[in-house]
């Protein structure tokens, strides 16, 4: 059960006239083409192409908006409660850096001598007391 | 065997790239169309695959590796571009294997270059039920006249499996024949 290539005509098989000088041709034409076009085109109707679109599209509209519908009002409360937590956060420092004062004072009055303790109390602690006043 | 080396090494360099190709492509465009055509049946599709057959020669040859010959190289490339056609035309058209074998047979029965007779598209009709692989090995063997060897080389496949696979189509395709009367009268 075995056919020669010369055989397919009897097979019903035919060529358009001239088909292989024709493909030739076309073929040459076809490498010349793809020869020369060097950079890579990356089709619009590629999966690629279109999903690219998708994400940047998504993007430009979410930031578009985030920005473009934001209220005014919102953006001065914004400021404001910026500015309110920056002159709260100062006062609580200076506030800490005053209890820490007292508190050194406190913790230095443990090591001074009995002696000595009298004369620090006027010093020190009083004036400190009367200061804050 | 030192022609095929030469002409592997003129392929190789740019500078005798187009000169050599021309002689593959006088050499092996009509060996290679009729592998295809009796895969694909349709003349304008085989047409296609053979551009794209020969387009990924040009493009790879640089590559190859000469694993193989380089006519088992070619057939692979043909077999497969073939192959990835069916597919795809499956896939586009929505098609169950058997209802792409109804629409080829239909395509096969218009065009204008098949003027086979009732008993010539039965015989396509019986390639068209046996499965893919089966028809390949049949094909290669029956239309191509290949080796078992280079058979099993282009289809990756172990020579007894094909010896098997080609006893079986040979089979199913007699006894399709012999059940239909067309070929008893």
């Amino acid at each position: 059960m075995k056919q020669n290539n010369s055989n397919n005509i009897n097979e019903g098989f035919k060529l358009p006239d001239n088909y292989f000088n024709n493909f030739k041709k076309d073929l040459d034409k076809k490498i010349i083409e793809q020869s020369s076009s060097k950079n890579k085109l990356i089709h619009l109707h590629s999966k690629q192409a279109k999903y690219s679109i998708l994400i940047a599209a998504s993007l430009l509209l979410l930031f578009g908006l985030s920005y473009s519908f934001m209220p005014k009002t919102l953006v001065e409360h914004k400021v404001t409660f910026v500015n309110d937590s920056v002159s709260k956060t100062r006062k609580n420092l200076e506030f800490n850096l005053k209890k820490d004062t007292n508190n050194n004072d406190e913790l230095m009055a443990l090591f001074i001598d009995d002696e000595n303790i009298d004369e620090y109390l006027d010093n020190y602690l009083i004036d400190g007391v009367t200061s804050n006043e | 065997m030192d022609t095929q080396n030469n002409l592997i090494n003129a392929l190789k360099d740019p500078s005798k790239k187009d000169e050599a190709f021309n002689m593959l492509l006088n050499k092996y465009q009509e060996k290679l169309y009729w592998h295809i055509r009796k895969l694909i049946l349709i003349h304008e599709d085989t047409n296609d695959v053979l551009q794209n057959t020969f387009l990924k020669i040009y493009k790879g040859i640089s590559s190859f590796k000469q694993k193989s010959s380089l006519h088992t190289w070619m057939y692979r490339i043909a077999y497969n571009e073939s192959i990835d056609f069916l597919n795809l035309k499956k896939k586009h058209l929505r098609l169950s294997s058997q209802e792409l074998n109804n629409n080829i047979l239909e395509s096969l029965e218009q065009d204008i270059y098949f003027e086979g007779d009732a008993i010539q598209i039965q015989l396509q009709q019986a390639l068209l039920t046996l499965p893919e692989k089966q028809r390949s090995v049949f094909c290669m063997r029956y239309y191509d006249d290949l080796k078992f060897k280079e058979i099993a080389e282009i289809l990756n496949t172990s020579e007894g499996a094909l010896k098997a696979s080609y006893h079986h189509a040979a089979k199913k395709v007699s006894q399709f024949l012999i059940k239909d009367p067309i070929l008893l009268t």
